[in-house]
C-alpha cells in the first residue's frame, strides 16, 4: 500500500471505497474531462471490506463540497493528502450531516426542484444512509437517488 | 417562534401557549394585536375554509388582509417569474405571509426568501400545521387535557398528512394510539418505530367497535373508496361508522375529523354527543387567532 502512495508525488490518495462506487466519485470530481492524472484500482481485496476501490489523483485537492460528496457515497473512505512523496494528512470520511446543492430532490412536487436542495442524512434502523429533503421534508435511500446536480 | 412551517418547528410549550390562548379567545379575550399590521394571505391554490378562518381571524385581531384566493386568477400564473421572486417581493408589502401552494416545502421556502413572519396554510402532500393545531385544540378542549389521552385514529393510515402530524404531537403528549384499518393501510415501518423510541403505546385494530369503549378521542380522515376497492376481501363499509359502531362508546368520546367528509361519517352521527367535528372546524378561528397573537408578540 506504501508503495502506492509513495509513487505519488502530489495529490490526493482515496482508499478503501467501498467496491463499486469508485466511478461514480470519478464522475463526481469530473476526472473524465479533466487533464489531472488518475490511477484507479477495482475490486482490490480489503481485510475491513472484502472488496474496496482506490483512487489517487496527481496534482488535486478537494473542494469541501466535493470531499462532502464523496464522504456521501463513500463514508468510511480513507483520503491522504501528499505533498512530495509524503502523507502530510489522513482521514476517515465521515457521513456529513447535511448536504447542500448536490443531491436533486426525487419528489416530482418538491419546490426545491426549482431552487436548490438540502438535506440531512441520518441511519435508519437497518443502517442504510437516508436523505431527508429540508424542504418537503420526505425521506430517501440514498442508494435510490437518481439525480445528482454535479 | 418566529414562523410556523411545519409541526415540528413547535416545542410541546409552543404548543400549550397557542392552545391555550385559543381557549381565552374561545372565552371572549379581545386584542388588537394586529392593528395597522397588513397581513397577505397567497393562496397559490384555493382552499376557502382555510382563507376564511384566516381572514377572519385577522380581521378579528384588528388587522387587515391583502392577497389573493387562488393564483390562477392573477398575473402571477403566467409571467414565468421564480417562485422565491415572487415570494421576496410580496414580503416587502406585509408584516406576515400565509402561503398555501401546491409544491412541498414551498412555505420553508417563503420563510427563507421573507424576512416576515411566515404561516404555512398547506404546502402540497407535506404539512398544514394549523390544521394540527387545531386537531389537538379540540382534544384539549373537550378531554381537558393532552396527556395520555387514548386516540384512535381511523381510515387511511398510510397516505393521510393530517395522520402524520397528528402523530408527531401525539409523541410530545405521551398519547395511547389505537391504529384502525385494514393491514395494507397501516403507517409505513418509519413511522412506527419512531413511536417505538419514543414509547408511545399503540396498537393495531380491524374494526372501530373492537375498542370503542376504550377510546377518549376517534379521529376519523377522509377515506378514498378507490384505495380500499383494490384490498381483496376488504369492507369499505367497515372504516365508515354508524350508531351501532358507539354503542359501547364511553360518554367523554369524542368523534373529529378534519372535513370535508364523505360517506366514512354519515349524517346520523351529527346529533349524537359524540359529534365535534363542526365545533373542531369553528374552533380553528381561535387557534389561528392565538397563532398570529404569539407571532406578533415576538417579533
Ligand atoms: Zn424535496
Amino acid at each position: 500500500m506504501k508503495k502506492h502512495i509513495a509513487d505519488l508525488e502530489n495529490g490526493i490518495n482515496i482508499d478503501h471505497i467501498p467496491h463499486g462506487n469508485a466511478l461514480f466519485i470519478i464522475q463526481t470530481l469530473n476526472l473524465f474531462s479533466s487533464d489531472k492524472q488518475v490511477g484507479v484500482g477495482l475490486n482490490l481485496p480489503s481485510e475491513r471490506l472484502g472488496h474496496k476501490d482506490l483512487i489517487k489523483v496527481a496534482d488535486y485537492n478537494l473542494s469541501d463540497k466535493e470531499q462532502d460528496a464523496i464522504s456521501l457515497f463513500a463514508p468510511g473512505a480513507t483520503l491522504s493528502v501528499i505533498e512530495e512523496y509524503k502523507v502530510i494528512s489522513k482521514a476517515t470520511l465521515e457521513l456529513p450531516k447535511e448536504i447542500s446543492n448536490l443531491i436533486i430532490c426525487p419528489n416530482p412536487r418538491c419546490v426545491s426542484k426549482q431552487y436548490k436542495s438540502k438535506f440531512t442524512t441520518y441511519k435508519d434502523r437497518k443502517s442504510n444512509i437516508k436523505v431527508r429533503c429540508h424542504y418537503c421534508e420526505q425521506e430517501f435511500l440514498l442508494d435510490s437517488i437518481k439525480e445528482y446536480n454535479i | 417562534m418566529h414562523s410556523l412551517v411545519s409541526i415540528s418547528d413547535l416545542s410541546k410549550n409552543d404548543i400549550l401557549d397557542i392552545l391555550n390562548l385559543a381557549r381565552k379567545f374561545k372565552e371572549g379575550k379581545i386584542s388588537n394585536t394586529l392593528s395597522k399590521k397588513v397581513i397577505a394571505s397567497c393562496f397559490f391554490e384555493a382552499s376557502t375554509r382555510t382563507r376564511l378562518s384566516f381572514d377572519s381571524a385577522i380581521q378579528r385581531l384588528g388587522g387587515s388582509v391583502i392577497g389573493f384566493a387562488d393564483s390562477n386568477n392573477t398575473s402571477l400564473a403566467n409571467k414565468g417569474e421564480s417562485l422565491s421572486d415572487t415570494l421576496k417581493i410580496i414580503g416587502a408589502y406585509a408584516d406576515a405571509l400565509i402561503i398555501r401552494h401546491p409544491q412541498d416545502g414551498a412555505a420553508r421556502l417563503a420563510s427563507e426568501v421573507c424576512n416576515i413572519p411566515i404561516i404555512n396554510a398547506g404546502d402540497g402532500a407535506n404539512q398544514h400545521p394549523t390544521q394540527t393545531l387545531l386537531d389537538l385544540f379540540a382534544i384539549m378542549d373537550t378531554q381537558d387535557k393532552l396527556d395520555g389521552i387514548n386516540l384512535g385514529i381511523m381510515g387511511d393510515l398510510k397516505h393521510g398528512r393530517t395522520v402524520h402530524s397528528l402523530i408527531e404531537a401525539a409523541k410530545l403528549f405521551n398519547m395511547s394510539l389505537f391504529f384502525i384499518s385494514p393491514k395494507e393501510l397501516r403507517m409505513g415501518h418509519d413511522q412506527l418505530f419512531s413511536l417505538k423510541q419514543s414509547s408511545i403505546h399503540y396498537s393495531f385494530h380491524i374494526y372501530a367497535e373492537e375498542i370503542i369503549d376504550k377510546l377518549d378521542c376517534l379521529y376519523m380522515t377522509r377515506v378514498q373508496k378507490e384505495r380500499f376497492v383494490d384490498i381483496d376481501g376488504v369492507n369499505f363499509d367497515s372504516y365508515c361508522i354508524n350508531l351501532n359502531t358507539l354503542e359501547k362508546a364511553r360518554t367523554n368520546l369524542k368523534i373529529l375529523h378534519p372535513l370535508p367528509r364523505r360517506e366514512e361519517l354519515p349524517s346520523v352521527i351529527d346529533d349524537t354527543p359524540y359529534a365535534h367535528y363542526f365545533k373542531q372546524a369553528a374552533d380553528g378561528l381561535f387557534v389561528r387567532m392565538a397563532l398570529l397573537e404569539i407571532l406578533f408578540a415576538t417579533v
